[in-house]
This record gives C-alpha cells, sequence and structure tokens, in this order.
C-alpha cells in the first residue's frame, strides 16, 4: 500500500502545488538538518537546503520511483553539500558550530532541573558528533539521526551494505568513546 | 569481527593496548553481541585498570536515544514562504507547458485534426505569400523567379552583350556619315559585316532587332536560336577562308 510520503510525491509529479507545499512543509526540517551537518554553518545551511528544494521541484518528475523519494532527496542534498564544500576548500563541517545555535535545547522535561539535564545531554552528543570523522559522522548522520536503512545508504553512497554495517559499529562505538571522554573533562 | 577474534583480542582489549583501528572492531562487536558483553563486564570487574564497560554502554544508549532528535533542525517560518516564491513562477511555467501539450494530444486524437490543419496551413501560406503588405510577397515573386531558372541570367546577359552589338552598325554608319570619305566607307563596310555576322540581312534579323529595342524577350527566345543556327551555319561555310586570327576573333 502506498505511503502518505509516496502519494504526495505522486501528487507533486502531478504539478499538483498544494501537495508541493505539503512536502516542503513536511520535509524541510530534515533537508536543513542535514544540511547544518554537512556545511556546519547555518546561513549557509539555509541557502543550500533552498538551492536543492528548489533542484527537487525541477526534477521531481524524473523521479522514476515515489518510494525512493527519501533517499533520492538526500543524495541531492549531500552531493551538493560536497560540491559547496570543495568550492570553497570547506573547513571540516559541523565542527564549529555549536549545539546552542543548531538546535533548540529546550525539553519536555516536567522540572527545570531535568530540563537542563535533557540540554547539557543534547550538547553533550552533540559534541561527540562534531568530533567523529567525516566518515563515521555521515553513517551516523544516515543511519541514526536520518533513520535510512542500510539498502538505502548504500544507493546513496554507493558502497556495499556490509562495508557499511561495520562502519556504522565502528562510528557507534566511536560516538560512546567521544561521549565518555567529553562526559570526564566536562565541568 | 566474530566472537572468537574478540576472544584473542580480550587480554590486550582489558590493557588498552590494542591499536585504535583494532579496538573500534572490537567496540563494535561488544554492541551487537551480548555474549562477548557479558563476559567482558565480568572479567573487567576483576582486572584492575581495565576499561569500565558499563559506562562505556551507557554513553552508547545516551546516543541511541538523543540522535533521532537531531534528525529535523526548524529552518525558521519565512522558509517555506521563500521557497514557495521562488518555485512559484516555475510552477507557471510548467502549467502553461502542461497546458500546451494536453491541448496537442487532445487535438491529435480527434480524426478531423490532420484536414483542419492542411486547410488551415494552406490558408496561412496563401495569406503569407499573395498578400501585398506581407513580409513575403517579395519572397514569392523570387521564389517564383527561381522556378524558371536561367531566364533572368538571360536577360541580363542579352542586355549587356547583344544590345550594344545591335546598335553598333548604326552607330558606326553614323559616325561614318558624318566623318566621310575614306573613314565613311570603312565603317560602313564593319557596319555591313556585322550585320551579316548578325544576321540581319536575313528574314528574321529585322524582327530580333525589333524584338532587342523593344525588350521583348518572350519573341527573342525563339529568333535567337534560330540565329544561332545561322551563325553556326555561316561559320562552318566561312572557316576554311578564314586565317585562325580571324577565325578566333569571330568565334569571341
Amino acid at each position: 500500500m502506498e505511503s502518505p510520503l509516496d502519494s504526495l510525491v505522486r501528487r507533486c509529479q502531478a504539478g499538483d502545488e498544494a501537495a508541493w507545499e505539503t512536502l516542503i512543509r513536511s520535509q524541510q526540517g530534515r533537508i536543513f538538518a542535514l544540511a547544518c551537518h554537512y556545511v556546519g554553518d547555518r546561513d549557509e545551511a539555509y541557502d543550500l537546503a533552498q538551492e536543492c528544494l528548489v533542484r527537487i521541484y525541477s526534477q521531481i518528475g524524473k523521479l522514476d520511483d515515489p518510494e525512493r523519494f527519501v533517499s533520492w532527496m538526500l543524495k541531492i542534498v549531500r552531493n551538493a553539500a560536497i560540491d559547496r564544500s570543495r568550492r570553497r576548500k570547506a573547513r571540516p563541517p559541523a565542527q564549529d558550530l555549536p549545539a546552542e545555535e543548531m538546535y533548540s535545547l529546550a525539553s519536555e522535561a516536567p522540572t527545570p532541573e531535568q530540563d537542563a539535564e535533557a540540554a547539557s545531554s543534547k550538547r553533550l552528543v552533540h559534541r561527540a558528533l562534531a568530533l567523529l570523522g567525516f566518515e563515521h559522522r555521515e553513517i551516523v548522520l544516515l543511519k541514526d539521526i536520518q533513520g535510512l536503512e542500510f539498502e538505502q545508504i548504500s544507493e546513496l553512497l554507493e558502497l556495499p551494505v556490509g562495508t557499511l554495517k561495520s562502519r556504522s559499529h565502528r562510528a557507534r562505538a566511536a560516538l560512546a568513546r567521544q561521549i565518555l571522554r567529553l562526559s570526564e573533562v566536562r565541568p | 569481527m566474530n566472537c572468537s577474534e574478540f576472544e584473542a583480542s580480550l587480554d590486550r582489549y582489558l590493557d588498552e593496548s590494542l591499536p585504535e583501528p583494532e579496538r573500534e572492531r572490537c567496540d563494535a562487536h561488544l554492541l551487537a553481541c551480548a555474549g562477548c558483553t557479558g563476559v567482558l563486564a565480568a572479567l573487567s570487574g576483576g582486572v584492575e585498570g581495565a576499561p569500565d564497560l558499563i559506562p562505556f554502554l551507557k554513553a552508547h544508549r545516551l546516543a541511541d536515544g538523543l540522535l533521532p532528535e537531531f534528525a529535523q533542525l526548524d529552518p525558521g517560518v519565512e522558509f517555506a514562504e521563500e521557497l514557495l516564491r521562488r518555485t512559484r513562477h516555475r510552477a507557471r511555467a510548467r502549467r502553461a507547458r502542461h497546458a500546451i501539450a494536453d491541448w496537442w494530444v487532445r487535438q491529435l486524437e480527434r480524426p478531423q485534426f490532420a484536414g483542419e490543419f492542411a486547410y488551415a496551413l494552406t490558408v496561412l501560406m496563401a495569406l503569407a505569400v499573395f498578400v501585398p503588405a506581407s513580409p513575403l510577397a517579395g519572397w514569392s515573386r523570387a521564389a517564383l523567379d527561381g522556378l524558371r531558372p536561367g531566364e533572368v541570367e538571360e536577360k541580363g546577359w542579352l542586355e549587356a552583350n547583344l544590345l550594344p552589338i545591335a546598335a553598333a552598325p548604326a552607330r558606326w554608319v553614323d559616325v561614318g556619315e558624318r566623318a566621310g570619305g575614306e573613314v565613311a566607307v570603312e565603317l560602313e563596310s564593319r557596319a555591313d559585316a556585322l550585320g551579316v555576322v548578325l544576321g540581319l540581312g536575313s528574314a528574321h534579323a529585322r524582327e530580333i532587332a525589333d524584338a532587342l529595342w523593344e525588350r521583348d524577350w518572350e519573341a527573342l527566345r525563339p529568333l535567337l536560336t534560330r540565329m544561332r543556327c545561322d551563325l553556326q551555319l555561316m561559320w562552318e561555310a566561312t572557316r576554311g577562308a578564314l586565317s585562325s586570327d580571324e577565325d578566333e576573333a569571330f568565334r569571341c
């Protein structure tokens, strides 16, 4: 049975402007987050996300299978981000941007103490993520943050699933170690 | 890495003496294998200085819980509005393209479309070619002239070459009469010679001269054909008596 997203994509392919607006509003957060992780600068990520969505709008008619929309969309963002980084000889992405600038660290915790603890944990994980190498950070980004299946990531990165699985395990272990290290040095 | 490979590295893992890539592989195996994690937890409790597995797994669980929260990031309320503005004009162009394509498809599916199209095309062509104000009117005349190759060039050639020749005897005679004496005799003689060459003494010579002077090209064409035959015959008859220079001059 067709998912709501697939149906939305089909309507966009047929030129339905209302569907396009719905698609933008449902995917803009995801695309912007991904762009932020890749380019590490909020303003640049904003431009990049706009550019990618315009490209998606122009090319969505060429997408054969709406089920592949998510990986196709993320591939457009990834390629555009890498192109942009190469053009400006980028600093390592996502390392200079503090978590406070990227995320609202407020949570729905019932008490201020719990809220502060949640924000602190989020900041800690974000910092640990920023300390990973590009390959490890990317696999965490796609697998654990964006929730893609290994098959989708394989299509996106053009790597075998086995390689991605072992890379993912190593990346998660490296992330846990960074979290431990940062929590030891944290005041 | 499988369980036996992990076991082989276990001592050095506990000593923290494994190289970084090897240790990462062990970590990855531990995260996926509850059996080895249990063994390690039991062993590490009794080994002084061994890495503490419990905090490691806690850190792993912390990341597990928080990472999905990084999937979305609000770009601000103006993001979608700005994007919609950018895509709106593209949408209009796309709608227009779709409308035109749909119209053509509908027309092509109608059986009478071919006849209507041919009729409309014929009317348009006729208007374009025959209405005097049309920019193609001049083109149509040129195209019609082009259908009769050679005529335009022939007219030009005749005007440039034959008219002076036809006029020459009269001019020479006129000059000779005014000059008198030997010049008159000489020029009359040349005028007579040229008249013979042009066939002016024959029955159709006068008609050729009239047609040339009146620029009646339709009448001139058959007359010239006959004159060419006369000239050919005359040349054939006289070539034996001509010197090579005279023969060349005659041909020129």
